[in-house]
């Protein structure tokens, strides 16, 4: 899926809704924005489901390389990750 | 001379001539004497004459309406001060007086500079405000959107602080399936504003970002200080990413509150603005959707109105019922999404996306899927309903399922 924000896709629906609604649209017209519209929706679901729960702490090494290690509330030293 | 005269005697007396005394050696007692007599002072008085050459060193004099004195700060208190010395504030200061030999003049060293009748800090907090704030720096059409669905979100914030803490319990509250990226620095004491500063500088270097924290818990003015220094707030306006500033409390505002994208009272809301309601996201698109159905169902009924040739087709009814029974079963889950408080249900967002594909049953292109076409006017983009008006030659538009073509009319037939 390419690389669309959130708020993009959702303003991309709420044009569509308001053209269906206002104007008197042609045939043609109406069927494309329908498709696209549930294009749109089926991006917006697909970007609430495959977000995921991570959190990391970012550190820097002495050379100015990043690391990043997996961070546990109340003990920060697990594991590194990466 | 002679020796019976009593006046060189007295004069010999009175200027001892085995006493005399080199500048230096003067000066010297001058300066010892001055030393111990005044040492360790508060003396209070305006500023005048304020020097700064580039050594470091500050050189000004301090005056009442009767007098003046000298007085040097030098480079080590200099840095300390972080308010912006000006000609003509009043300022307390506490140093000693000394000599300075070679131009034989006495002057105040001052050890500790303050202002008169308002707190230090809070000077400097008012200085950098009005600085920043003519350059523009606080103005609203830089502030950048804050995402509505952030992936990733990155906090600048000391790691064993309060701050992480109450952000990590908003995520956990929301169930929130966000990545959190943690930039561990020191947010008070010598160095804080400049860890920080580079903090937001390395974040902006990696791309996948969607919107920072930059906060910590609460404390004294002094504690939140890296907050107030020139160095944050221009690299918070510097960000390409959208910044939420948490400083402290509601009380506590700080230059980078208010250079920020977004103030949050307490890094607890800065959770809340940032960790997505997905509740309410769904919720939304789900309205969206069902007013998206609503206007195809209109749509369809019109046509349906229009199309009276082909009467009795069981085909143009089919989309109809269901378009009505898919509305029904909309009804039920909006019904569902508002009683359910915190927990996405999997089943529910299966349904949902199911509805995507059932909704592209009932769309007319599965109709035309049928063998059924639509003809229409090239010009107007109406659908043709009967053959009255038609002129032999006139070009017309047919959509099929897969595809389309024009024609032109050979032959009509009532």
């Amino acid at each position: 899926m390419a690389k669309v924000k959130f708020e993009d896709a959702l303003k991309g629906l709420e044009d569509i809704i308001e053209r269906l609604e206002k104007g008197d649209l042609s045939l043609d017209k109406t069927l494309s924005e329908y498709e696209n519209g549930i294009k749109l929706y089926k991006q917006c679901i697909a970007m609430l489901e495959n977000a995921e729960k991570k959190i990391q702490i970012l550190m820097k090494d002495e050379n100015g390389i990043f690391r990043t290690k997996d961070f546990e509330a109340g003990n920060n030293e697990t594991g590194d990750s990466k | 001379m002679n020796s019976t005269n009593t006046l060189p005697l007295l004069w010999n007396t009175a200027k001892n001539r085995n006493k005399i005394l080199t500048i230096s050696e003067l000066t010297r007692k001058i300066r010892g004497s001055l030393e111990q007599e005044f040492f360790n002072l508060w003396v209070v008085g305006e500023v005048s004459n304020l020097k700064k050459p580039t050594s470091g060193h500050m050189y000004l004099t301090l005056k009442d309406t009767d007098a003046q004195l000298q007085a040097v700060i030098f480079k080590s208190v200099a840095n300390q001060v972080k308010f912006e010395l000006k000609d003509g504030m009043e300022v307390l200061t506490f140093g000693s007086v000394t000599v300075y030999e070679s131009r034989g003049q006495y002057q105040l060293i001052i050890e500790s500079i303050e202002p008169k009748g308002i707190g230090a800090l809070q000077l400097a907090f008012l200085q950098l405000k009005e600085k920043l704030e003519k350059e523009g720096l606080f103005d609203p059409v830089h502030k950048k959107p804050l995402p509505l669905l952030p992936k990733k979100i990155a906090v600048v914030t000391s790691i064993t602080g309060a701050a992480i803490r109450d952000i990590l319990n908003v995520i956990n509250r929301r169930f929130a399936r966000v990545e959190i990226l943690i930039y561990p620095v020191k947010v008070q004491g010598e160095g804080a504003a400049q860890e920080i500063a580079q903090a937001i500088r390395d974040l902006n270097a990696i791309s996948d970002i969607d919107v920072m924290i930059v906060g910590r818990g609460g404390g004294s003015l002094e504690d939140l200080w890296a907050f107030n220094e020139e160095v944050v707030a221009r690299s918070i306006y510097a960000s390409k990413i959208p910044i939420i500033s948490a400083v402290g409390h509601e009380i506590d505002v700080t230059i980078s509150d208010l250079v920020a994208d977004k103030r949050a009272l307490t890094p607890t809301e800065a959770g809340e603005l940032v960790v997505p309601r997905y509740d309410q996201l769904e919720d939304s698109l789900v309205k969206i959707k069902a007013r998206l159905i609503q206007y195809l169902y209109n749509k369809i009924l019109l046509m349906k109105s229009r199309m009276q040739g082909i009467k009795n087709s069981f085909s143009f009814k089919r989309p109809f019922d269901k378009v009505f029974r898919l509305q029904q079963e909309l009804d039920e889950i909006t019904q569902r999404l508002v009683t359910r408080r915190k927990h996405i249900v999997e089943l529910e967002r299966q349904r949902l996306i199911g509805f995507a594909n059932r909704l592209d049953n009932v769309s007319p292109l599965k109709v035309l899927n049928r063998g059924y076409s639509i003809t229409t006017n090239v010009e107007e983009d109406k659908p043709v309903k009967s053959s009255e008006g038609l002129t032999i030659g006139k070009r017309m538009r047919t959509r099929l399922f897969q595809g389309g073509f024009v024609s032109s009319v050979v032959e009509i037939l009532k």
